[in-house]
């Protein structure tokens, strides 16, 4: 189920039935259930991650700046039922970050941050509240395992548009329907 | 033996086609009521069926970076059936200034679905409700079943914010999902838009049940 990638000087690590054709290009979309691992050893690399629209799903972004190793999930869910198969460990919030840091660990990250970003309320009358349990879900796993969160992107009632830059180690995210992207830089420099 | 339980779904052929068939009744009438509505010609491309998992659901939509506006509409309390509409922003805005007397609301104006003005809202959800009407109550004289949609939800945005929130209510427990979609277009207003019937399992398999009862296929 699991395919590596490697262009350029970019680890590409990416889970699921995805094809390789989507993986080879400059700029792929992260389906929501999958995650990425972006083990960056050259500054010059143009790889992009895209997000078309993270909605009540939330997108939590785990990396080591120093080694500039970054993991990245779509998330959709919140909690996974008890006791049941799962086979998309990155649809739900309490099994993706612990998948995800466990990942991260193995490509020798160290000394974690994250930021997170989606969990909005889309719909005028949503009764679910499911952005809202995915913020919760997602900083109390986070919590857990003692990552900080440098900043977030979170609630209100409008999707928003990600894309995570391998070159530059940095997040832009911008409102649906509003033009300017808001640059997170994940490095110091 | 065909299988729908919880997680695994088998199909055969002739069960495809017959969900199809009632995608297609259902589309076609909510589409006749549309165009009565507006008086316009509307276009309507073959409805499909799809299995597929979860993830895949917003690639049935094309022009991700244009804005929508999602019409929800659940039918039945327990969360059994949904139609989801979609219709591009700008041309439903002129639809809504075609029908008001009132003073016209400018696209630039309207970011968020609470810029809306309560009647401009009514305008939306009516026609969503409408169309989710004639699309159930094909399927309910078709098969002697009662089914009601509730008053839609509404959304402004882009396509997979609007997708992806509307199947996280379907996949707690399930990796696929059944979507039974058809596109639409009104040229003369410019609009492009969708109308996708998303059935749980369990109502899969009473439909099903319904249509063997009705006409022991």
């Amino acid at each position: 189920m699991q395919s590596k990638v490697l262009r350029g000087k970019h680890l590409l690590e990416i889970n699921d039935n995805k094809k390789k054709d989507d993986i080879e290009k400059e700029s792929f979309n992260l389906p929501i259930g999958h995650k990425v691992i972006i083990n960056s050893v050259n500054k010059n690399n143009s790889d992009q991650i895209f997000i078309p629209g993270i909605g009540s799903c939330i997108v939590p972004i785990i990396y080591d700046k120093n080694q500039k190793i970054a993991g990245l999930s779509h998330i959709l869910l919140s909690t996974s039922k008890k006791g049941s198969i799962v086979t998309y460990p990155h649809k739900f919030a309490d099994l993706s970050i612990k998948h995800l840091v466990k990942e991260l660990k193995k490509h020798g990250a160290e000394n974690l941050e994250a930021v997170i970003v989606g969990g909005a309320q889309i719909f005028r009358v949503e009764d679910n509240n499911i952005g809202q349990k995915n913020i919760k879900i997602v900083k109390k796993e986070l919590k857990k395992l003692k990552i900080n969160i440098i900043k977030e992107e979170i609630g209100g009632n409008k999707g928003r548009i990600f894309i995570f830059d391998a070159k530059n180690f940095s997040i832009s995210v911008k409102i649906s329907g509003s033009d300017d992207y808001k640059i997170i830089k994940l490095t110091d420099n | 033996m065909n299988e729908i339980n919880q997680n695994k779904i088998n199909l055969t052929p002739s069960q495809i086609d017959t969900l199809k068939e009632l995608g297609n009744i259902g589309s076609g009438n909510a589409i006749v009521a549309l165009s009565t509505l507006l008086n316009k010609r509307v276009e309507m491309y073959l409805t499909d069926l799809k299995l597929i998992p979860f993830w895949k659901f917003s690639d049935i939509f094309e022009n991700k970076e244009v804005e929508y506006f999602g019409i929800s509409s659940k039918i039945q309390d327990d969360n059994e059936f949904r139609i989801l509409q979609l219709y591009t922003k700008a041309s439903m805005i002129k639809i809504i200034n075609d029908l008001t007397d009132f003073e016209k609301i400018d696209i630039e104006d309207i970011k968020n679905i609470k810029d809306l003005d309560s009647y401009s809202l009514s305008i939306i959800s009516e026609m969503g409700n409408i169309l989710a009407g004639n699309f159930t109550s094909a399927l309910s004289d078709l098969l002697s079943i009662s089914l009601m949609p509730e008053i839609p939800d509404l959304a402004l945005d882009v396509i997979d914010a609007i997708s992806n929130s509307v199947i996280a209510n379907f996949t707690q427990e399930l990796d696929n999902i059944l979507v039974i979609d058809t596109s639409l277009k009104i040229e003369a207003l410019e609009l492009r838009g969708y109308i996708c019937f998303i059935p749980s399992m369990e109502a899969v398999k009473i439909l099903l049940e319904k249509v063997s009862q009705k006409f022991d296929t």
